[in-house]
């Protein structure tokens, strides 16, 4: 099976909702309630939903979306898939959603991540490394980039992120590989073109 | 596999720049999107619970405005008890959460929404929305006032009929207010609303350091919404500007008539313990 397929088949459902079946039938012991997945994992979130480019007005919108979705799916119940996982998964088709209505309302003309992280820079020399570092995010196909954020960024592991998707580690594997090539890419495009890339024995 | 961040082929500056972006978090006000969350999950849960009156999709973005309007007129009350928790104008900035994130059910937010609020899914029993999460009885009574939001719903508790309310204003117009009955105007608008929910948290904000603007901004905005959906909130708190402004006596008529008026309330607690505070 070719990389494309695997990624498509990687996608989670599109009604927000995470692959992995939550099964009402879950004793509570094994529940975890929106109450408690709040208070643990609303910043990882709502950080989570700024690192997929959502524009820093719509965080709050979409953070509580996605509880919302939690909340309908009964909670996150334990298994292989860690909860941030579960709720990134949540987050990105909640983003994507959000992203979808952005584009109706031409109201994304610029890249808000761009726009967010130059602003956060601190001083000219990392301003300049953070938007070649948003530009390369921006050029992720949002699965992609739930992925590499999900991976790179927050530090979830391959195996869970498989678990909430329902799909094989490999197919994560796969994704990342694609999101990783793509964001280098444009990471030394958007530079002088140098490789970021060491030669191995170099230092 | 090896993030990049660990991958020593990678160039440091990359490496760098990933690692302060990864430790960088959102500023979002985490206390404001959990009220607005505890407040329309209720609703999300009716909606659930009788299928054939499904929303197409059951997120904020897809529910009616109205419904919106509840909820948000849903925050103003849910921060009522915790008057210094939510204030206008409040930088957002992440901050823990208490420790209470799950309210426990009061009297009052079991109550149905009136019809006249424009007739929107009536919020079942929190019960029903923490399925996995049994409350223990009382605890309401046990959180700090100044730290936990408690729930509530504007207006959830039905008037009763036959009731004649003794307002706590002295004004004739938010006596109008609180006649049983009183039809809410559905023609309401939604930035009007918007507008009662601000002074709402701006009179809370001024509770502490002000009670008699604060006091002055109640009859103001009794006044501009002698029907609106807050006028319970704001005779609650007004009965509590009094206690802070040491009117010990009037303030205590005034919070046994607010009691036998609004028993549900869940600021019946905190008016018991002035009421009790002024007597010793």
């Amino acid at each position: 099976m070719r990389p494309e397929q695997l990624q498509c088949s990687a996608l989670p459902p599109r009604d927000g909702s995470p692959a992995r079946p939550v099964s009402a039938a879950a004793p509570a012991s094994e529940r975890i309630g929106v109450e408690e997945l709040f208070r643990e994992h609303a910043q990882f979130v709502a950080s989570f939903l700024m690192r997929l480019g959502t524009p820093s007005q719509d965080v709050e919108d979409l953070l509580q979306e996605v509880f919302v979705v939690a909340h309908r799916k009964g909670g996150f119940v334990k298994g292989p898939a860690q909860p941030r996982s579960w709720l990134g998964a949540i987050a990105t088709n909640v983003a994507r959603t959000g992203h979808r209505s952005r584009r109706r309302r031409r109201e994304d003309a610029d890249s808000p991540t761009v726009e967010q992280l130059s602003a956060q820079a601190p001083s000219e020399s990392e301003s300049l490394s953070r938007v070649r570092l948003a530009r390369a995010l921006d050029a992720l196909p949002l699965e992609q980039r739930a992925a590499f954020v999900l991976f790179e960024l927050e530090g979830e592991s391959c195996e869970s992120i498989a678990a909430v998707w329902g799909v094989p580690v490999g197919t994560v594997y796969s994704r990342l590989h694609h999101a990783r090539r793509r964001f280098l890419e444009v990471y030394e495009s958007a530079g002088d073109g140098t490789s970021v890339r060491r030669e191995r024995g170099r230092p | 596999m090896k993030r990049l961040i660990d991958d020593p082929e990678i160039a440091r500056e990359l490496r760098a720049e990933m690692q302060r972006y990864a430790n960088e978090q959102a500023h979002v006000d985490l206390k404001r999107v959990y009220t607005r969350l505890e407040a329309g999950l209720p609703l999300i849960a009716a909606q659930i619970a009788r299928p054939h009156a499904r929303l197409p999709g059951r997120t904020w973005s897809s529910l009616s405005s109205t419904t919106k309007l509840l909820i948000v007129a849903a925050i103003g009350g849910s921060s009522i008890a915790g008057i210094s928790a939510f204030r206008a104008g409040e930088p957002a900035v992440v901050q823990p959460l208490p420790g209470s994130l799950s309210a426990a059910p009061t009297p009052g937010s079991d109550q149905p929404l009136p019809a006249s609020h424009g007739g929107a899914a009536q919020p079942p029993s929190r019960g029903s929305m923490q399925p996995a999460a049994p409350e223990p009885a009382g605890r309401a009574s046990k959180l700090p006032d100044a730290a936990v939001p408690q729930p509530v719903t504007p207006g959830a508790q039905p008037l009763a009929a036959g009731s004649a309310p003794a307002s706590l204003t002295p004004e004739p117009s938010s006596r109008q207010a609180t006649v049983p009955g009183a039809a809410r105007s559905r023609g309401e608008t939604s930035s009007g609303s918007r507008r009662e929910i601000a002074q709402l948290a701006r009179i809370k904000a001024l509770l502490e350091q002000d009670p008699a603007a604060a006091r002055r901004l109640i009859r103001a905005s009794q006044r501009e919404f002698p029907a609106g959906l807050l006028v319970e909130e704001r005779e609650g708190l007004d009965v509590i500007a009094l206690f802070a402004l040491a009117q010990e006596e009037r303030a205590r008529r005034g919070a046994e008539r607010f009691i036998a008026r609004y028993p549900q309330s869940p600021l019946r607690p905190k008016l018991e313990r002035l009421i009790a505070d002024a007597r010793e």
